[in-house]
């Protein structure tokens, strides 16, 4: 079992293997050797890390992708936005609680929970405008007019491909 | 507080890898955080169309992508694919000099590029920018050059795969040439259209690539079938992709000697057939001798209007046949008759895509004649709604639904330049998207298809 | 999973972690202390909270670069160069540290020299390697994002952190000790030195340095992908010279006072000694070059003595050394050819002296020398050099062929033969026949058929081939005609071997004259059938009906008065066969046929074997006591010169006396102690022509070859030179016999005369085929 304390002090124990998909803790498990020391995850409050440790225990005993999979993943033009059932409803979630676990996700290197977060925002994005895009995230606009414009000139070519 | 527009760079540019097309230009006028994030995925890919071609003017109409990236070099270290399909023409026959000069100065600084597609014939005033691209692997020309011009094509060494379409007599000669700096790299060639090319040399150009897993001799009227076929077998035995022409003058091989592809690797098979008489059913009866390791059988024939013959169907998948596992077949400029389908839908059981023409007036019994297809995904149309006359039925959304119905694994539907995607439904049992849908037009009709074009 | 407030090391309190706003001074304070401690104390541990301080500082750092703070913007895509500050940071001052650190390496190593400098390289490696991977994986945030960006848009010299390290290392402390007279290389050299010169060595430290030079190597276009360029640069190379130096003096020493044999045997240890090093802590892909260069300096620069020297080897028999010689000269292109010509040279040598000493013994001379005698000596030589190229040589093609090339040399022409090409096939053949026949000592058959397969041996190298099938031909018939064959087995099987070294033609009429004698006694049989009912066939009759073509037979030339006594059933036999196989022509071959007479003028019935002329004469006497050679001429037609030779044979047996000259009386008291007496001895003069006979037809024969062949070719090529025709022929004949020139100029001439072929208008040379 591995102690996990998070942000806001609260103590996870949690199965070695479940943990282990967190890349960066297996590897310091393998560095640094095991002991009953505790694990302080100074990025992560107990909400998000309640989340993802549901995640990595429902995953648990997946492969882990291998370091140059993510290579041949980006020779690909396009990747695929699908998202298998139990990840789209383990995904619904308000929108600070998905950067929170993709933010989570990427310090603490779990990598296809990284891209369930990212595909979701990526099909949140999809079919709209800049101005839905904005209000979606409730963004801030800070192009001046004359910005906007030369971008929309510039990025023209780009539509409808 | 988290929002997205505080997101880091790193997690940005993650999300944006998983968006296309108009959401890219949608994002990149959001903020100047998505700005940035969105920039590496929206100039990988550099293309321009016919429909890019119509608007240009060299003042005013739409700004070429060339143009950007000539104003902001920074951007080009992102591009890694250049796809030119067309270029705009100032007056019959002579393309804007401004849009050559940008195109040349923009290619000149993407150092990054891997792959460079360019199906117009201005080729000769790139040439120079294309030099020294140390990343460049796959190259797709129209390839009217001088020879000089094709000296300096010989300068680009590391292609894995190489397409040459309408080549003139000085490129294919130096081909010999070039394989020889190209052979420890290349492994996919394309021949298009050459009046050239024949068994001559393809008997001296193919023992120097070792490395050929995919060959297509296609329209060179001095390489018919037979020819393409001695030569591959017996130099490039590893080929796993293949596809020639059998022209309609071809002499009819002798029944004692039938040209026969002894190709253990072949997964893919595109046959480009000429001949509009029955003939070639016994031509073709000897090449699918030992054909059983296939997976992808692309034939297109010559005429639209002409029904495949009974035969032709037979030597796909022969009545007797323990399994064909023929994964993809496309049956392209023909006819086929709802008998027909139901005779291949019986035998080939593993099908995943099928590319026929559909009978959109027709679609319940055509929907019959494919239930037997199990793993059936992708349904493609390949009929052309203006080649016949007189309006056309298009398909429609309870069609689509009904057969998605029927064929429990039938994800996808391309028809009549819309793609509809099915999606479980708990009240409806399939709910049905269309999208706009165009081809990849990089890709000749014989290539494989590659992974990433259709959903798996 | 469980979870539960506490109160021990809140996660964001640890030690004094700099905030994620954090400057670079700061943040960077913080990393270098944990750098240093990971890079120099790891042995001191490191804590969980440690660890993960360092991770999230450096994570915290490269994620805190905000689009909407870089406010120098210009209008439209923006530069994005103010994210990549930020990874950019760290990665320069990870270099800084690392200089700074190597740098204390660097000065602590320029005392030190040989062995302690190794081990001092080696330790510092260990620690050094160790502790970089460890920042690599604390810093693996930098290497996926910063790095990994940097690197695909193409910027060159920026590497993952431990490769960084391994850059590093490499151009601040290992280029720096190399660059004082290579002193690391040298090093390993010298200790490697020390090891051939027997000295125990410690091998591990030799391949944990040689090894850390193969992980300094770096692919600049694909990282993930080993190089051996340092290697190769600073390790293989003074390492290959260094060997050839060593070699080249301590083989010349060697051979200035010791045996090549003695030689031999140490290059070979030398040679597996080296092979085993490469195993042992240099890197495979030295391999190849190490041995190739060991093979030059060991065995290439003194080939020339081992050449010298091989004869010696061979004279005495030395299996050992032989094959120690061929294994170390055949690592060596052409090492092997000098010894093929001079083992060709030996067997030659040896094959003449055997036979040499045969007639040296013999003191007849060559004319009757005894055929197992010469046969036994050739096989003997080649027996033992055969062996020599199985045992020491490996069976290997070159040698193979060497043996062959002399065998075939002295099998044909030895000091026995002179310059006749037919003695050799002549012996053999006899020799074959002699095994083959009822009275040969070859008891068990396995024994004969060994035997035969000896003959084989020879009969490969035999050139005249024809000139043997003729002989063999010939005593196989008399073999039949005779009933003297051991046994159809091994006829048949001496057959099979003959048709499986030259073709079916070549024992085509052997197999025929087995048919013909198959046939004749079955037509015998019908023959007695058919007479059975006629009452005076007291006479025993047997016939062999034998075809003309296949037997090497002839007709008598002498009339022949066929006694009356077996007149009938002469007769009766000729119409038999006549209306049996109508229109084919019967000539008697009384010279070859036998015959058995009953005595009854005696006390003791004898049985007579004689031959047809001994018993046509014999019979004369049924009617006369006493006859004069005039008489018995006239009585059965044969010619004097052979009646006079057949009456000595009768008196010399005491059945005629011969008292008054030219006057044959019976003998009234003929003894003999066996009842079955054998008059039927070969006459003086048929033995004699018997040789020169057979090597007439041999002439004939050939002519009609050579004349078939050049129309043959000529019909194929239409018109050709004389010179290449002349080639041709020599080719396609030389399977059979070796055709002399004059002999295919004469057959063109002839063919020219017959107008089978003509000479080409305006040409000399050139012939053209006449269809």
């Amino acid at each position: 079992m591995v102690h996990l304390v998070t942000s806001d002090n609260v103590e996870f124990v949690v199965d070695k293997e479940v943990v282990e998909r967190s890349v960066l803790i297996k590897n310091m498990l393998e560095d640094v050797g095991e002991s009953d020391q505790s694990i302080p995850l100074a990025n992560v409050s107990s909400a998000v890390l309640r989340k993802v440790i549901e995640y990595c225990e429902h995953h648990r005993g997946e492969p882990l992708p291998s370091a140059d999979a993510d290579q041949n993943q980006d020779e690909t033009r396009k990747r695929t936005t699908d998202i298998s059932e139990w990840d789209q409803k383990f995904i619904t979630v308000d929108q600070e609680m998905l950067f929170e676990i993709i933010l989570a996700a990427n310090y603490l290197d779990i990598k296809s929970l990284l891209d369930v977060g990212c595909k979701t925002v990526a099909n949140m994005i999809k079919g709209k405008t800049p101005d839905e895009i904005r209000r979606l995230f409730n963004i801030v606009n800070d192009f001046t007019p004359e910005e906007e414009a030369q971008i929309k000139k510039e990025n023209e070519w780009a539509e409808d491909r | 507080m988290v929002t997205a527009d505080n997101l880091n760079l790193d997690v940005l540019e993650l999300i944006f890898a998983f968006i296309s097309g108009n959401d890219l230009v949608a994002v990149s006028s959001v903020s100047k955080s998505f700005l940035a994030g969105v920039i590496p995925c929206l100039y990988a890919t550099v293309s321009f169309t016919a429909k890019h071609a119509k608007r240009y003017r060299p003042r005013g109409g739409i700004m070429s992508p060339f143009l950007t990236l000539r104003n902001h070099p920074d951007l080009a270290v992102h591009v890694r694919y250049i796809d030119i399909h067309c270029a705009p023409f100032i007056a019959v026959g002579q393309v804007h000099p401004k849009f050559l000069s940008e195109t040349a100065d923009a290619l000149q600084v993407c150092k990054n590029l891997t792959s460079f597609v360019c199906e117009p014939r201005i080729l000769p005033a790139l040439l120079g920018s294309l030099q020294g691209k140390e990343r460049l692997q796959n190259v797709h020309i129209y390839a009217a050059l001088t020879t000089i011009q094709g000296e300096m094509l010989q300068k680009i060494t590391k292609l894995r795969s190489l397409t040459l379409d309408y080549p003139t007599w000085n490129v294919v000669d130096s081909l010999t040439r070039w394989a020889q700096s190209l052979q420890r790299t290349l492994s996919h060639l394309t021949i298009f259209m050459s009046q050239e090319v024949n068994g001559i040399f393809l008997e001296a150009l193919l023992p120097l690539l070792p490395r050929l897993r995919g060959l297509h001799v296609i329209g060179c009227s001095k390489a018919p079938h037979t020819v393409v076929i001695k030569a591959a077998t017996t130099h490039t035995p590893s080929l796993k992709e293949f596809s020639f022409t059998i022209f309609e003058n071809t002499p009819p091989p002798s029944l004692f000697c039938l040209p026969t592809i002894t190709l253990p690797s072949l997964r893919h098979l595109a046959i480009d057939v000429r001949p509009t008489s029955d003939v070639t059913a016994v031509t073709m009866s000897s090449l699918f001798v030992s054909l059983t390791s296939l997976s992808t059988l692309v034939l297109k024939f010559a005429d639209r209007q002409l029904p495949v013959w009974s035969s032709v169907i037979d030597l796909i998948a022969p009545p007797s046949a323990i399994t064909v596992p023929l994964k993809r077949l496309a049956l392209i400029d023909c006819a086929v008759s709802i008998d027909m389908v139901g005779k291949l839908s019986s035998r080939c059981k593993d099908l995943e895509m099928l590319e026929i023409p559909l009978p959109i007036k027709d679609i319940r019994a055509f929907t019959t004649a494919i239930s037997s297809l199990k793993e059936l995904h992708t349904l493609t149309d390949v009929g052309d709604a203006h080649a016949s006359h007189g309006p056309r039925a298009t398909l429609a959304r309870n069609d689509v639904r009904y057969m998605m119905q029927a064929c429990g694994n039938l994800k996808t539907i391309v028809s009549d330049g819309r793609m509809w995607t099915g999606h479980p439904d708990f009240f409806m049992g399939v709910t049905v998207m269309p999208q706009r849908y165009k081809a990849n037009a990089t890709q000749h009709w014989f290539s494989p298809l590659k992974e990433y074009s259709y959903p798996s | 999973m469980s979870s539960s407030t506490t109160t021990t090391t809140p996660a964001n309190v640890s030690h004094t972690m700099p905030p994620a706003s954090a400057d670079l001074a700061t943040t960077w304070a913080f990393l270098e202390e944990g750098v240093d401690h990971i890079m120099t104390k790891l042995q001191t541990g490191v804590s969980y909270s440690k660890y993960m301080s360092l991770y999230t500082v450096a994570y915290n750092y490269c994620t805190s670069s905000r689009m909407h703070n870089t406010t120098t913007d210009t209008v439209g895509q923006g530069s994005r160069t103010g994210a990549n500050l930020m990874g950019s940071d760290l990665y320069n001052n990870l270099i800084r540290y690392f200089i700074t650190h190597l740098k204390l390496l660097k000065d602590q190593s320029d005392s030190l020299q040989d062995e302690a400098l190794l081990r001092y390289y080696a330790s510092e490696w260990d620690r050094y390697t160790t502790g970089a991977n460890y920042i690599n994986r604390l810093f693996t945030y930098l290497n996926r994002h910063w790095v990994k960006r940097e690197r695909d848009e193409g910027r060159k010299g920026v590497y993952p952190v431990y490769t960084l390290a391994l850059v590093q290392w490499k151009s601040n402390f290992f280029l720096h000790v190399q660059s004082k007279h290579t002193k690391l290389a040298g090093a390993i050299l010298r200790l490697i030195e020390r090891q051939r010169n027997g000295e125990t060595i410690d091998q591990g430290l030799v391949k944990k340095v040689v090894d850390s030079f193969v992980s300094l190597g770096l692919d600049e276009s694909d990282i993930n992908k080993a190089s051996l360029d340092v290697y190769r640069e600073h390790l293989e190379t003074p390492f290959l010279d260094a060997t050839e130096k060593y070699y080249e003096q301590e083989s010349e020493a060697f051979l200035a006072e010791s045996s090549v044999s003695d030689y031999l045997k140490k290059a070979e240890e030398r040679l597996k000694e080296e092979e085993d090093r490469v195993d042992r802590y240099l890197n495979t892909d030295t391999r190849k070059q190490l041995v190739s260069k060991c093979e030059h300096v060991l065995i290439r620069q003194h080939s020339d003595l081992m050449w010298e020297s091989f004869q010696s080897l061979l004279d005495f028999d030395k299996d050992e050394d032989l094959q120690r010689m061929y294994a170390l000269l055949s690592r060596i292109p052409e090492g092997l050819e000098p010894l093929r010509k001079k083992f060709e040279e030996h067997v030659k040598k040896a094959g003449l002296a055997a036979v040499a000493k045969l007639l040296g013994e013999g003191s007849e001379g060559a004319d009757s020398l005894d055929p197992k005698a010469y046969v036994d000596a050739l096989l003997e030589v080649h027996r033992k050099n055969s062996e020599t190229v199985t045992r020491s040589f490996r069976g290997e093609a070159g040698f193979v062929a060497s043996l062959d090339k002399a065998c075939r040399e002295f099998v044909n022409r030895n000091s026995a033969t002179g310059s006749s090409t037919t003695k050799s096939p002549e012996l053999l053949a006899k020799h074959a026949d002699m095994l083959l026949r009822k009275n040969n000592k070859m008891a068990e058959e396995e024994d004969l058929e060994g035997a035969l397969n000896r003959v084989m041996v020879l009969f490969k190298y035999i050139e005249d081939k024809d000139v043997f099938q003729t002989f063999y031909a010939t005593k196989l018939s008399k073999r039949l005609i005779h009933g003297v064959s051991a046994s159809d087995e091994s006829e048949a099987s001496m057959i099979s071997k003959l048709k499986e070294a030259c073709g079916f033609e070549y024992t085509n009429k052997l197999q025929r004259m087995f048919t013909d004698m198959s046939l004749s006694k079955d037509l015998t049989d019908q023959f007695k059938e058919r007479m059975a009912n006629h009452e005076d066939m007291d006479i025993n009759f047997s016939i062999m009906v034998l075809g003309t073509n296949f037997w090497p037979l002839s007709a008598p030339n002498n009339d022949f008065i066929i006694p009356p006594e077996i007149l009938p059933t002469y007769d009766r036999f000729s119409k038999y066969y006549q209306t049996k196989h109508s229109g084919r022509k019967l000539t008697w071959l009384w010279n070859y046929s036998k015959n058995e007479l009953r005595t009854n003028y005696l006390n003791q019935k004898y049985i007579l074997m004689t031959s047809s002329y001994q018993m046509s004469v014999l019979l004369q006497y049924n009617k006369h006591d006493t006859l004069s050679l005039e008489e018995l001429i006239a009585a059965t037609a044969i010619s004097k010169d052979i009646l006079s030779q057949v009456l000595t044979l009768l008196v010399k047996a005491k059945v005629l006396i011969n008292e008054e000259t030219d006057q044959y009386d019976l003998n009234p008291n003929f003894k003999s102690k066996k009842i079955r007496v054998n008059l039927n001895q070969p006459i003086k003069a048929e033995v004699k022509a018997e040789s020169s006979e057979v090597l007439k037809t041999v002439d004939e024969d050939r002519k009609y070859v050579i004349q078939a062949t050049i129309v043959r070719i000529m019909k194929a090529r239409k018109t050709m030179k004389n010179q290449p025709l002349i080639q041709e022929v020599i080719s396609q004949i030389s399977q059979r016999f070796a055709p002399k020139i004059p002999d295919i100029k004469k057959a063109i001439d002839t063919l020219l005369e017959k107008e089978y072929i003509e000479r080409v208008d305006g040409t000399r040379d050139t012939f053209a085929y006449v269809a």
